[in-house]
């Protein structure tokens, strides 16, 4: 099948076009209405004063930017943040899970139904519920952690509240609630990779690290892009996991943890400045498409 | 599904099956713990050193759950949400996967690019664009306001493509050289090709729309038109949370979940493919 | 075709489940929203009441998470699509007062509100023309509570008077283990937490010495008041509590789950704690008493929640009737007795109530020159308490700052440049 670029006319074929405008234009119809369409919405009030609470406001071309970009103490503060947590959850998740599969793949494992369920379940636990039971596991009183650390004689410990531990606690709680989903993913696309191939490396006696070596983790590709694209948008873009974890008042202190997306959430409805916080939106969402072509030209043809 | 040939169970193997096991262990504690909370009485509830399972066991908490909230209603909308949008959206990724993997046609670019930013912005950003949106149509605080912005999900769309990437395109021309149509070609060679992906992509999505909150949150507001996440607000007070209470009614509204995944699971995670082909 | 079959009957399910919506033809029907869910089972009583009393009304009562509640408030209020009453804060409520969202009282409400409210409570719910918007419900104020038994234990009979006397006082009551880490406080303070909160609590440790973290000055501008000795005072008192004294830390639990459980001898908090303790801590002995004055005042802090009808919403005149209903004493003695929060409305007999539960006589029992301060009626509230809050929590965990005049005074100047810039931006500023 030759593949050619946008503009080039000649090579088409003319029954596969009709066939793919016929599916594709109504569902982009519902794509457009739904999403991108609010999504313009929101560009074009980030060019305003917009405010939630009243129906008058009018343009102000580039000053939310410039005024976010340079003097918002609390936009650097959460750009950081967010930046860190992404890094760091995006790693975590990603080496687990693909190890956790590959193992499950590679080796005799007893039961890999059960396992794959047990894994599974926290992605099924609905936020709220599960950051409440783990702000209670965190508690400095109660809390399951403090009673292991009590059996090596190490007192309590305030794993929310403290801003030493804070970001890594609810980094934990967020790996602990997406590592499921992600071994979902890779086992997926192990299962797509034809058997053939694999059986064919062993007959020439190639050993576990070999067939992962050269052709699992190859043909794999698309879904790693895939897997560090998802774990990268949903870093950055992590809203309710946090929002719990700091909501209260055993839960962890303002600053330390704010990210990108609380902050908008508290310019637009705390503030009730809804052109400031699409403003930060849109720039977010400038840093992860960024993020993503750089991630695309690294892995090579994935996109 | 790969046989080994080596029935022999070595010790690196037993290494491996503990470790999991240990891990799996520790990922499913906090749900034990949510559901032993939901049978303790309130007395025993914060005890230390903690107890896991309760001293004495009690439905209690069920109970009254049932009688502060209206939970089938909740229940009944919640599925109603979650197997329309599931139907909807595994069609439509899986076509448009499909698609965006398989041909070429003007444009491509740049509408799986526009499809797949869509991801990188926040909800919170464009959700209330959206419901004015709703507002203007009437469709506030109804069924059709809550679905219909999820009949179609851009991240569903990205993950069909990549798994179609791996179907060698050479099991479409062989349909195609014995005068399939394209349509044929879909339902008959692609789509049961991918079970496995269109298995994980259902269980992400009823997952996704089953848990819920930020939209229902908005657009519904009568306590009929509530899901089951919007439900539990009703233990959540506004300095408190009646932790018996809270875990029963966070039980109740994960159980089918559970369950559809534990039924499914098989042809999720093992994917049943075609012979004959290969 | 399997295939074919399969298809039909996803679509026939789709429109099924799409097209079965049961479309319930009521009469007129008043949607209550609010964020209070403990309240709920009050203002459901009076529904069904008011229910009985006029057929033709329907009225729903949907609880909401607190600042969900609030969020989805402002976000229907614009298009028309919000609830016919709310019950909010008095700072949201001006919010929508200001925008002109919301209905202003009709006139036989008007004459009710002047006979049985304050002015001064009636003044944080009205305009600049006079007209008032909202009928005041509930009231929450702090109150200092204290573990009778522990006093006891240290020898205090009467609760304290001031901030030095509240710190001696947490010394006395704060106990360690042989290893050195406190598992009692002698005061637990609120050094943590996302929002507003830690501000608000910081507040009334402001006040003794007349500082406050904004304060009115002329109408409609406000200004910082805590880059002085009162606001040297009060962080100084959390420093010392915290790494000087060590009567509260980090390791340990706050708040009223704390007092609830022993963890802590004394704390400030509204009096819903009451309510909380009855039910899980029935064997407690503890008091009330008024938040510590000094040399300057005696004041606690004042948040007043109003029931507000939306200008957009289509049976007003129902809703403000139903909003007048709620405050008959029947349901105000319930509020108090049954859910732990005061209402406003004069000449009501709690009598019964204080019989079961006394705390309530102890939290109302006021000297005539305690001041109840409201907090300032600014757009900016949120964002400048807000980023206080943030400062206030990075200060409290550096040591170095403990009784460091200098120190202290240059992170409060930093902080009120901080907040005035934030009133500037939104032209409340003014000294």
């Amino acid at each position: 099948m030759k593949k050619v670029g946008v503009f080039s006319v000649k090579s088409y074929n003319k029954d596969h076009v009709k066939f793919a405008y016929t599916a594709l234009l109504p569902i982009f119809g519902l794509f457009f209405i739904f999403r991108i369409w609010p999504i313009l919405e929101s560009f074009r009030l980030s060019f305003t004063n917009h405010s939630i609470v009243s129906t008058k406001y009018s343009y102000i071309g580039f000053q939310n930017y410039i005024n976010m970009l340079s003097n918002d103490q609390d936009f650097r503060i959460s750009l950081i943040n967010t930046l860190l947590f992404a890094t760091l959850i995006t790693i975590a998740v990603i080496f687990l899970a693909l190890a956790i599969t590959l193992v499950m793949d590679r080796r005799k494992i007893i039961n890999i139904g059960l396992l794959q369920s047990l894994f599974f379940l926290p992605v099924v636990i609905s936020v709220v519920p599960s950051a409440i039971i783990w702000k209670w596991m965190y508690d400095p009183q109660y809390g399951i952690f403090n009673y292991v650390l009590s059996f090596f004689g190490i007192g309590s410990v305030g794993w929310l509240v403290d801003k030493r531990y804070s970001m890594y606690s609810i980094i934990l709680f967020v790996v602990w609630k997406w590592l499921g989903y992600f071994i979902v993913i890779f086992w997926v696309g192990l299962k797509g990779i034809p058997g053939l191939y694999i059986e064919a490396a062993k007959i020439d006696g190639a050993d576990d690290w070999q067939i992962i070596r050269s052709i699992i983790l190859p043909l794999l590709k698309p879904i790693m892009f895939f897997s560090l694209f998802l774990a990268t948008i949903r870093g950055f873009t992590i809203f309710s996991e946090v929002y719990v974890m700091t909501v209260g008042s055993q839960g962890a202190p303002g600053n330390i943890v704010k990210v990108l997306t609380y902050d908008i959430y508290e310019r637009a409805f705390l503030y009730y400045k809804t052109g400031q916080a699409n403003t930060e939106g849109v720039i977010l969402f400038l840093i992860v498409l960024g993020l993503t072509i750089i991630q695309g030209k690294m892995l090579g043809k994935g996109e | 599904m790969m046989t080994k040939t080596k029935l022999r169970f070595n010790l690196t193997d037993l290494i491996y099956n503990i470790l999991l096991y240990l891990l799996a262990a520790a990922m499913i504690f906090p749900f034990i713990w949510m559901v032993s909370t939901s049978l303790k009485l309130p007395q025993h509830i914060l005890l230390w050193p903690p107890q896991v399972f309760p001293k004495v066991f009690t439905l209690a908490n069920y109970q009254e759950v049932f009688q502060k909230a209206d939970m089938m209603r909740y229940f009944y909308n919640t599925l109603r949400f979650t197997l329309v949008s599931t139907i909807c959206i595994v069609f439509t990724s899986s076509l448009m996967g499909y698609i965006f993997s398989k041909y070429w046609f003007p444009f491509k670019k740049p509408m799986f690019l526009i499809i797949i930013s869509t991801m990188m912005i926040p909800f919170q950003c464009y959700m209330v664009p959206l419901y004015m949106m709703m507002a203007r149509i009437h469709t506030v605080d109804t069924y059709l306001g809550l679905q219909l912005p999820y009949l179609v999900q851009a991240l569903g769309i990205f993950f069909m493509r990549q798994n179609f990437e791996s179907l060698p395109d050479e099991y479409l021309e062989a349909a195609r050289i014995e005068g399939a149509s394209e349509w044929r070609i879909f339902f008959s060679i692609a789509v049961p090709n991918c079970r496995s992906a269109l298995g994980g992509l259902s269980i992400f999505v009823v997952s996704i729309i089953w848990g819920n909150l930020i939209w229902p949150l908005i657009i519904t507001s009568s306590d009929k038109n509530f899901v089951l996440e919007l439900g539990l607000t009703n233990f959540q007070q506004l300095y408190t949370v009646d932790y018996g209470l809270f875990t029963a009614a966070a039980t109740m509204a994960i159980i089918p979940v559970i369950i559809f995944f534990i039924i499914f699971r098989r042809q999720i995670m093992e994917g049943i493919t075609l012979s004959g082909t290969k | 075709m399997k295939k074919m079959s399969l298809i039909l009957i996803c679509l026939s399910i789709i429109m099924v489940l799409t097209l079965s919506t049961s479309f319930a033809a009521a009469p007129v029907t008043i949607t209550f929203w609010t964020g209070y869910a403990e309240r709920v089972p009050v203002y459901r009583a009076a529904a069904s009441d008011y229910m009985k009393e006029n057929p033709n009304v329907k009225i729903e009562v949907t609880p909401f998470e607190l600042r969900q509640a609030e969020q989805k408030f402002a976000i229907a209020l614009p298009s028309g699509t919000g609830p016919d009453l709310f019950v909010t804060s008095f700072f949201i409520a001006n919010l929508h007062i200001k925008n002109g969202m919301l209905g202003p009282a009709p006139t036989e409400v008007n004459d009710w509100l002047n006979k049985n409210f304050k002015s001064s409570y009636l003044d944080l719910f009205t305009d600049e023309a006079g007209k008032i918007y909202g009928v005041p419900d509930v009231h929450g104020f702090q109150v200092l509570y204290y573990n009778l038994d522990y006093y006891k234990e240290a020898g205090l009979t009467t609760p304290p008077k001031n901030l030095d006397e509240l710190m001696d006082y947490a010394r006395k009551l704060a106990q360690y283990d042989d290893k050195g880490n406190l598992i009692r406080s002698g005061i637990s303070l609120r050094i943590s937490g996302g929002g507003a909160g830690v501000a608000q609590k910081f507040d009334i440790f402001l006040f003794p010495n007349g500082g406050s973290v904004i304060e009115p000055t002329t109408p409609g501008k406000f200004k910082a008041n805590f880059a002085n000795e009162a606001g040297y005072k009060a962080l100084n008192f959390y420093l010392q509590a915290l790494h000087k004294y060590k009567v509260d830390s980090y390791s340990i639990k706050h708040d009223s789950e704390a007092f609830v459980q022993g963890l802590t001898a004394q704390f400030n908090r509204e009096t819903y704690v009451i309510g909380e303790c009855k039910k899980l801590a029935p064997e407690m002995n503890y008091g009330i008493a008024q938040v510590v004055g000094g040399d300057v005042q005696t004041a606690t802090n004042l948040n007043i929640d109003g029931l507000i009808v939306p200008a957009a919403s289509k049976n007003k005149s129902i809703a403000w009737d139903f909003a007048m209903y709620l405050n008959k004493d029947k349901y105000l003695v319930q509020m108090m007795k049954d859910v732990g929060w005061i209402c406003t409305r004069e000449g009501v007999d709690y009598s019964e109530v204080y019989k079961v539960e006394p705390h309530f006589q102890q939290v109302l029992n006021r000297p005539e020159n305690m001041k109840m301060i409201p907090p300032a009626n600014a757009t900016s509230f949120n964002e400048t308490y807000t980023k206080f809050s943030s400062r206030l929590v990075e200060a409290f965990s550096d040591a170095s700052m403990v009784d460091n005049k200098e120190k202290i005074m240059k992170f409060l100047e930093d902080a009120a440049k901080e907040i005035n810039d934030v009133l500037k931006s939104n032209g409340e500023y003014g000294e």
